[in-house]
């Protein structure tokens, strides 16, 4: 799959055979890189991953694909939002400067995580 | 692959050996990028995984004198002196014949093994009788013939050698098998694409310190080091919830999602909570020291509307029972125990609930203590959820179906059910998850509807209340491969930070 996508500063690393830990700066661009992340690893394009970063629509109860939320708002201010499916458990956890996002796998994923995160970062 | 993009990842060591990877051999990369041998190999494994070179691992084995062996290629095996000796006496003593060879106690027992095995000599009434003939005394024997080929490599031993090896092996240092580990590098096109390509080192940043942010010349147009993403990176161990936590997390998340709403409460309870109110007579066995654990202090009791409904219920019996036909004693449901099941909760709650809040579910996650003795098996704490459904219109059908929905999503998905007995509950329910692995049912749940006895003293009537208990600790036990259920409370660090996360 072909994914678009502005790159983002890494700030750090951490890999096990159980999971793997990722930093990033805080801005604008982590929505959109983790939307088209999740893609990659394999998960479903559904309203939950459409929505990340995106208000949502109360009347139709479906994210507003044209806006996005401002990423340095005082409502991400140390929130964990989570997504799983069968192969991963992630945790992205806000901090005031910086993301920290935790992926938790069934069997070593090191590997597949890095390769789909490698186009998304800035060299 | 864009090679520049390569070239910008490579670290200081993986430059610095590149130019020599030609070389094929570690000492002389090593000695051309005067880099030590654990350095050039960790540079090498780097270049790997970009997919620069192939390595293979090869071991090789030699077989080589040891310090005695190295004694007898001058001296003469034990048994060859010993043979000198006897071709000379032709009949000697045991004692005279370990004498006269100046063979120790060990050359000289090891001498006459050899010796006899050959049929060269028999021993007789403490005697040494030679049977050799000339022939059979000069020629070589094939550990004399292995010895003096020493070294040798192992892959290419001769079936007489070994023969001749096997038997030298038993002997005390006489040879010795060393192994020794090779590498073989391989440059793939790629990595012959790179070194034509030519690298330069230079104003390029590896690492950012302190020194260098100071001061912006330092930093300022200058290229650093790309971020590869992909390169292996020690494990560094972050924090994480304990595993058991994670998984009572996980059993509280399923429950959420079936409709259920969380009961709390404290790990103490009074005897009234844990056992009264849920019609366990107070001379049950249950109630005895040694299966609970009781708190040295007495409590106060609840509304007195709910404690003489209990007593009554206890005392005579309610819609048609007779109870368990005794005096209830308000001082002993005082007692204060720590809880040994999470149902004092639904007690609790059931309690609480009035006409209008049904139908209502709720569910408690949390550890529950009995005075157990602590084996592999057997903890005095466990965790248990507990749940209720408290609703006009449900039987043991739906009790049933909730308990499977529940195994199901706690990823077991064979379960049986048996009949059981309860104090509180009836009918009662056990129910068995299939261990794949052992080939066996494992007994986790415990339910049944609650008997009116325990849900007209507390609702004020009596109706369908549906119940259950499951232990958690063998489930935990299962899904990570604990053996002993003491390990699920130890904090050994290490394992720990093996641990893999609960996913279902």
């Amino acid at each position: 799959m072909k994914i678009e996508t502005k790159k983002i500063r890494l700030l750090s690393i951490s890999k096990n055979e159980h999971r793997s830990e990722y930093s990033f700066l805080r801005e604008q661009k982590f929505f959109e890189m983790i939307r088209n992340l999740l893609l990659r690893l394999g998960f479903e394009k559904n309203d939950w991953v459409n929505g990340f970063g995106r208000p949502w629509d109360e009347e139709t109860e479906k994210p507003i694909l044209k806006k996005e939320n401002d990423i340095l708002s005082k409502d991400y201010d140390e929130q964990i939002i989570t997504f799983s499916n069968y192969n991963y458990s992630i945790d992205i956890i806000f901090f005031s400067k910086k993301i920290f996002v935790i992926f938790n796998y069934k069997k070593d994923m090191q590997q597949e995580i890095s390769k789909a995160l490698d186009s998304f970062v800035l060299d | 692959m864009n090679i520049q993009r390569l070239i910008d990842s490579l670290s200081p060591n993986e430059k610095k050996i590149l130019p020599y990877i030609e070389e094929k051999k570690i000492s002389e990369i090593c000695k051309k990028s005067n880099l030590d041998k654990v350095s050039v190999v960790r540079a090498l494994e780097y270049l790997k995984n970009k997919k620069i070179l192939n390595l293979s691992f090869k071991k090789k084995k030699t077989v080589e004198i040891g310090i005695n062996g190295a004694l007898y290629k001058k001296k003469g095996l034990p048994e060859r002196r010993l043979l000198n000796l006897l071709n000379e006496k032709r009949l000697l003593k045991l004692g005279d014949a370990q004498k006269q060879s100046s063979l120790s106690k060990n050359e000289f027992k090891a001498s006459l093994g050899a010796l006899k095995k050959k049929a060269l000599i028999e021993l007789k009434n403490g005697k040494i009788i030679f049977n050799a003939n000339k022939e059979e005394i000069s020629k070589k024997s094939l550990e004399e013939m292995f010895l003096e080929s020493l070294p040798i490599k192992y892959d290419s031993l001769s079936p007489e050698q070994t023969y001749a090896l096997k038997s030298l092996q038993n002997r005390k240092n006489i040879i010795r098998i060393t192994e020794r580990k090779s590498i073989d590098i391989e440059i793939t096109d790629l990595g012959k694409k790179l070194i034509g390509y030519g690298i330069k080192s230079h104003d390029l940043i590896e690492q950012i310190n302190p020194e260098i942010l100071r001061k912006e010349n330092l930093w300022k147009g200058k290229k650093f080091r790309r971020y590869d993403v992909t390169s292996p990176i020690p494990a560094i161990n972050g924090g994480k919830r304990h595993f058991v936590n994670q998984a009572t997390d996980y059993a509280r998340k399923i429950w959420t999602e079936m409709g259920f709403q969380e009961m709390t409460g404290s790990i103490i309870m009074s005897s009234f909570w844990n056992f009264d109110a849920l019609f366990t007579a107070q001379d049950h066995p249950v109630r005895e020291m040694h299966d609970t654990l009781f708190i040295n202090k007495k409590t106060e009791l609840p509304d007195k509307k709910i404690v003489n409904a209990v007593k009554n219920s206890h005392e005579k019996g309610v819609g048609g029972s007779k109870g368990w036909g005794y005096s209830w004693n308000e001082e002993e449901a005082k007692r204060l125990v720590l809880r040994t099941h999470t149902t004092c909760l639904s007690a609790q709650t059931l309690a609480k609930l009035k006409e209008q809040d049904l139908p209502a579910k709720f569910f408690s996650v949390g550890k529950c203590f009995r005075n157990e003795t602590v084996d592999w098996n057997h903890g005095f704490e466990f965790n248990q959820t507990d749940g209720i459904v408290v609703d006009e219109n449900v039987n043991f059908s739906n009790l049933l179906g909730y308990l499977k929905q529940f195994a199901e999503k706690m990823g077991f998905k064979k379960i049986r059910f048996r009949p059981a007995y309860f104090p509180y509950t009836e009918p009662s329910v056990e129910g068995d998850i299939w261990d794949e692995e052992r080939k066996e049912w494992i007994e986790v749940l415990a339910a049944g509807m609650f008997r009116p006895e325990v849900t007209e003293p507390l609702f004020g009537k009596p109706i369908p209340v549906l119940a259950w208990g499951p232990g958690f600790d063998r489930m935990l036990m299962k899904f990570y491969g604990i053996k002993d259920m003491r390990e699920l409370y130890k904090n050994n660090i290490t394992q720990l930070r093996k641990m893999r996360f609960w996913m279902k």
